[in-house]
């Protein structure tokens, strides 16, 4: 389990077999939910006709002793800087955080001694290495900060893990996304992804700014200069004076965005000045990681490891021959890390649908009761290919939910990539998002090549990187600069036949795919949430399995 | 009881060579928090808090 923080997760073995895996947001439905994963395990549980009297052991995925010792630790390093954010500190770690194994204990009603603690950078390290197809690999993790670390270099073998090194608060590429988050006017350890994206708007004139505030040694390691953060004196912002001297006034927190905006240019030149030293720096220790371990393979994860720029630049211009990110890179995925490192097992990950069932007879009942139109088709595939083909959207169900934050096939909303006024509808009606903020493409293997560079790879069946657009057929999932976080689908994807039919309907071969949620929503998991969003969204009809479900 | 087994590992914790100069601060904190819970609200500490600062 993680969870005490933000996205907390629970994963399941059973008998030495990864079984589940499914964050606490799709069933509490409170978006990046950072409670504990206690419904989220009793999910996972109860589709293996478990119950928790049958669990053998729970690994959470940090030491909370070692968390409150770093507390403790910064607020006397801090003082009297610190002494404002200390109460509200101390509340919450004497308060909830020292008590976690307790209350995961109480949470599933089995005794507190099958409950294990972990290691917050070693369970990222295990949910990356002992979920890719690697033997042998170096593993890179990189996020805000775990007990007293923020970036760690190890090495896997076989179900082995060993740490090369590891780098400290303050030093933190996180903590400096999420001072950079809050300047924005977004929330932090939220919006980061929202900042990854303005940057491609923008150009790298604040790299001097940056090449300052983050230096890097020749051994790959990082200093992060803490004056323009605020992480512990103010976290809600995470930035304090210093960087609004250096960058100019922060934005209003939740001000709507605009590409009129007379301050958007300054916004997107900032972010794309933090994305270009990220992508250096990161460069830097994966480059550092392979001089030390010599592998041809390397695991990224981390909430960093979130950041699909940067991890298209470490496969561009890096030493590795292969790049692994699994789905749930960031504190989601120290779950899957916890417990497959606690039982020294490994789980390679070949899709992302390991979370619970949407029930299509239960839909089909609800539906009916709620006065839905209910039509059970007869090739649900062809239905939907002619659908998209019509310029139609489409909410797709299917199987289980995704692991992780991106819609992977199974939860979708869908449309054709090439109609651009389709992809602005969507992002003002159906999903209102930031106007800066693209969708993402979906393709099969076979038609990869033909509409971005290179060819699919580990990463991109998990949209965990980026590629360029060979051409503008997909005006409506590419970015400003051309690139697209593509999803690459093989026969064995629910997507796979109905982006083949799809191209017979239309001759074309690239579909819009976006997880399937309302704004600050988590994606849909159950029948419940299905039937809830499309009540929401009466315009867009609804397929679940063979159900054709219209409001 | 299984609050005991989380009070002795977070002693174990604290009592390594390097961290055990964070106990007398850990000890006052977690009295407070004692005091706290024992007088079941900030209204019966507020005297001596005052008296503190």
């Amino acid at each position: 389990m993680s969870g005490g923080y933000h996205d907390a997760a629970a994963a399941l073995v059973v008998d030495g077999v990864l079984v589940g895996a499914l964050q606490e947001e799709r069933i509490s439905r409170i978006k990046h939910d950072p409670g504990l994963p206690i419904g989220a395990a009793l999910a996972l549980l109860a589709q293996e006709g478990l119950s928790p009297q049958d669990v053998a052991s729970v690994f959470f995925h940090e030491d909370p002793y070692a968390h409150l010792e770093r507390v403790l630790l910064w607020s006397l390093r801090s003082f009297p800087k610190g002494l404002k954010a200390f109460p509200q500190a101390m509340r919450k770690q004497l308060g909830s955080d020292l008590w976690v194994l307790d209350s995961i204990a109480e949470g599933l009603g089995i005794p507190r001694g099958r409950i294990h603690k972990g290691e917050h950078h070693r369970s990222h390290a295990a949910s990356a290495f002992l979920c890719s197809p690697f033997e042998q690999a170096a593993i890179l993790t990189v996020d805000g900060v775990g007990e007293h670390h923020s970036t760690g270099l190890w090495q896997g073998q076989g179900a082995q893990i060993s740490c090369l090194g590891q780098l400290e608060l303050p030093h933190s590429l996180g903590l400096l996304w999420a001072g950079v988050t809050g300047w924005m006017g977004l929330a932090v350890n939220r919006g980061e992804h929202e900042v990854m994206g303005l940057a491609a708007h923008g150009q790298p004139r604040f790299s001097d700014v940056f090449e300052r505030w983050l230096t890097q040694s020749e051994d790959g390691s990082f200093e992060v200069d803490p004056a323009p953060l605020a992480w512990l004196s103010d976290p809600e912002r995470g930035f304090g004076p210093a960087m609004e001297a250096a960058l100019g006034p922060a934005r209003a927190f939740n001000a709507r965005w605009s590409l009129q905006d007379p301050d958007f240019q300054l916004r997107a030149d900032v972010a794309a000045s933090l994305q270009q030293r990220t992508n250096e720096v990161l460069l830097g220790l994966a480059t550092a990681l392979h001089e030390r371990t010599a592998s041809p393979n390397l695991c990224v994860a981390g909430g960093v490891a979130l950041n699909c720029r940067a991890i298209a630049h470490i496969q561009a211009h890096g030493p590795f021959e292969q790049v692994f990110v699994q789905p749930a890179a960031g504190d989601a995925g120290g779950a899957l890390g916890a417990v497959l490192s606690g039982l020294g097992i490994r789980a390679p990950m070949h899709h992302a649908a390991w979370g619970v069932c949407c029930d299509a007879g239960r839909a089909q009942d609800l539906a009916t009761e709620l006065g839905m139109k209910v039509e059970r088709v007869e090739d649900p595939v062809q239905r939907a290919a002619a659908h998209l083909a019509q310029g139609q959207a489409l909410a797709w169900v299917k199987g289980r939910c995704e692991w992780g934050p991106r819609g992977l096939g199974n939860r979708a909303i869908l449309a054709s990539a090439a109609d651009e006024a389709l992809g602005v509808r969507l992002s003002t009606q159906v999903k209102p998002r930031a106007p800066f903020r693209p969708f993402a493409p979906i393709v099969s293997n076979t038609s990869f090549s033909e509409h971005f560079e290179g060819r699919p790879d580990l990463c991109t069946p998990f949209m965990t990187t980026l590629r360029q657009s060979r051409n503008d057929l997909s005006p409506a999932t590419t970015h400003v600069d051309g690139s697209a976080r593509v999803q690459s689908v093989g026969p064995k994807d629910a997507l796979h036949e109905v982006l083949a039919a799809f191209e017979k309907e239309s001759g074309q071969s690239v579909l819009l795919n976006t997880s399937l949620n309302g704004p600050g929503d988590p994606a849909v998991a159950r029948e419940t949430d299905a039937l809830a969003w499309l009540m929401a969204h009466p315009g867009t009809p609804m397929l679940i399995d063979d159900l054709w479900i219209q409001t | 009881m299984s609050r005991f087994q989380t009070l002795s590992e977070l002693v174990r914790h604290f009592l390594h060579r390097e961290r055990w100069v964070l106990l007398p601060l850990l000890g006052v904190l977690l009295l407070g928090a004692v005091i706290l819970g024992v007088s079941t609200g900030l209204s019966q500490v507020a005297p001596l808090v005052y008296a503190l600062f």
